[in-house]
């Protein structure tokens, strides 16, 4: 009997089609709006972009630079047929090569990677964040490239943790405090959902990379110590019993 | 070499068209040639893309395609046996589709003449709404309930003859 791969889904729920396009950045504003607004009531939307999110990291991990036929050798076409899978064999082993030597001799830098990736399992606190360029939308990642006007709004699940400050420093020891922008922290309720807060950041003009820190307490974090321990350069790591999420962003003049 | 935008569109278009490829054709070997083919048709002949206003849609119509082609061609079949006899199953959780139940789908898109295998794969392996087909496919929302009628029947009576 023929079936659908996901016989669950009801006339407003979000398409893969629909998920790639706000992740391509296709989307225009209102409906991306839409489906922004879809997503934090429907958990089974939430699950498939979560699923959609994890294959696609997983298959951009492999992805090889795009070469096209005959540019390697000037030949016109030397590799027709040829698999990709096959053509970058090569490349699969010198990465697995370079990951062995980097869990000999670089352990701290692995310990550093695992410690900046953004999304964690179920049950740590997470950090997201979306940008709206013109009009529109799309969800940011780590390292995304931003532009001088974007605006970000953070998200967070904050699991068993009730405030969360957010806080930002540039490559020239610039820092910035991205949440709260009022006067004080406001307590959250601790559950795995994707939070929006409310506030928005527009970027201004200065081009430089820049590296966010998300702080979950579940107290209200002293917000002047966070600023003065970034201000010190070293970053955000040793927060006593809070929880940081961190990533980076990449910030290069409007085309 | 690519200029740099086009290395930009491939590296955010190439992970959802290998992840469809995939989910059609059951194996990451086919579905690593499809992007090759897709993106490297892209490249020599965008063109192709300019009356389209999304490259999504473009992506999704052009994959589905060339999906299509090696279902029909039995290259993914023979591929299929392959990976069965020497290769680790693909995790079961990425796959839209049991074995068995693409192994059924193949076979009756073998059968079907266009655009009734087309709008097949976009319902019942992209679980696109009929709106969504239509747009993708050019045609009305009620022209592509009449084609998937036609695909429930087809189905019904491979069944009878299995």
């Amino acid at each position: 009997m023929l079936k659908r791969s996901r016989p669950e889904l009801s006339d407003g729920c979000i398409s893969d089609l629909m998920l790639d396009q706000l992740r391509a950045e296709e989307m225009p504003a209102r409906a991306a709006a839409a489906v922004l607004a879809h997503l934090q009531t429907c958990p089974r939307c939430q699950e498939r972009k979560l699923t959609l999110d994890r294959q696609t990291g997983e298959i951009a991990a492999q992805l090889p630079a795009f070469v096209p036929r005959g540019a390697a050798t000037g030949r016109t076409d030397p590799s027709r047929g040829r698999s990709f899978a096959r053509s970058h064999r090569g490349w699969l082993s010198a990465v697995m090569v370079a990951a062995c030597a980097l869990l000999v001799a670089w352990p701290d830098a692995l310990e550093d990677s695992a410690r900046r990736y953004v999304t964690r399992s179920k049950g740590s606190p997470s950090l997201y964040f979306y940008v709206k360029r013109g009009d529109h939308v799309f969800e940011g990642a780590d390292g995304q490239k931003v532009m001088p006007g974007d605006q970000l709004r953070f998200l967070v699940t904050p699991q068993s943790y009730t405030y969360v400050a957010i806080l930002g420093r540039t490559a020239d020891a610039r820092t910035s405090l991205y949440y709260p922008q009022r006067d004080a922290v406001q307590a959250m309720d601790p559950h795995g959902v994707r939070t929006p807060l409310d506030a928005a950041s527009e970027l201004d003009d200065v081009l430089s990379d820049e590296t966010i820190y998300a702080v979950f307490c579940s107290h209200p974090p002293a917000i002047d110590q966070l600023q003065a321990q970034l201000a010190r350069g070293g970053g955000l790591h040793d927060t006593g019993d809070c929880d940081v999420r961190q990533l980076s962003l990449h910030k290069v003049a409007q085309p | 070499m690519p200029d740099a935008s086009f290395e930009t569109l491939y590296r955010v278009h190439a992970p959802s068209v290998q992840r469809r490829a995939r989910a059609m054709l059951g194996n990451d070997a086919d579905a690593w040639e499809v992007v090759q083919d897709v993106f490297m048709s892209l490249y020599e002949r965008p063109g192709q893309f300019s009356e389209l206003s999304q490259l999504s849609t473009f992506l999704y119509s052009v994959t589905t395609h060339a999906c299509l082609n090696r279902i029909r061609n039995g290259r993914t079949r023979l591929r299929l046996l392959e990976a069965r006899a020497h290769e680790a199953p693909m995790p079961a959780k990425d796959m839209p589709l049991d074995p068995e139940s693409l192994s059924l789908l193949h076979d009756m898109l073998r059968r079907l003449p266009e655009p009734l295998s087309t709008v097949t794969l976009y319902y019942y392996v992209d679980d696109l709404s009929h709106d969504e087909i239509a747009r993708l496919v050019g045609c009305s929302r009620k022209h592509v309930g009449n084609l998937l009628d036609r695909v429930a029947e087809t189905a019904r009576s491979l069944e009878a003859t299995c």
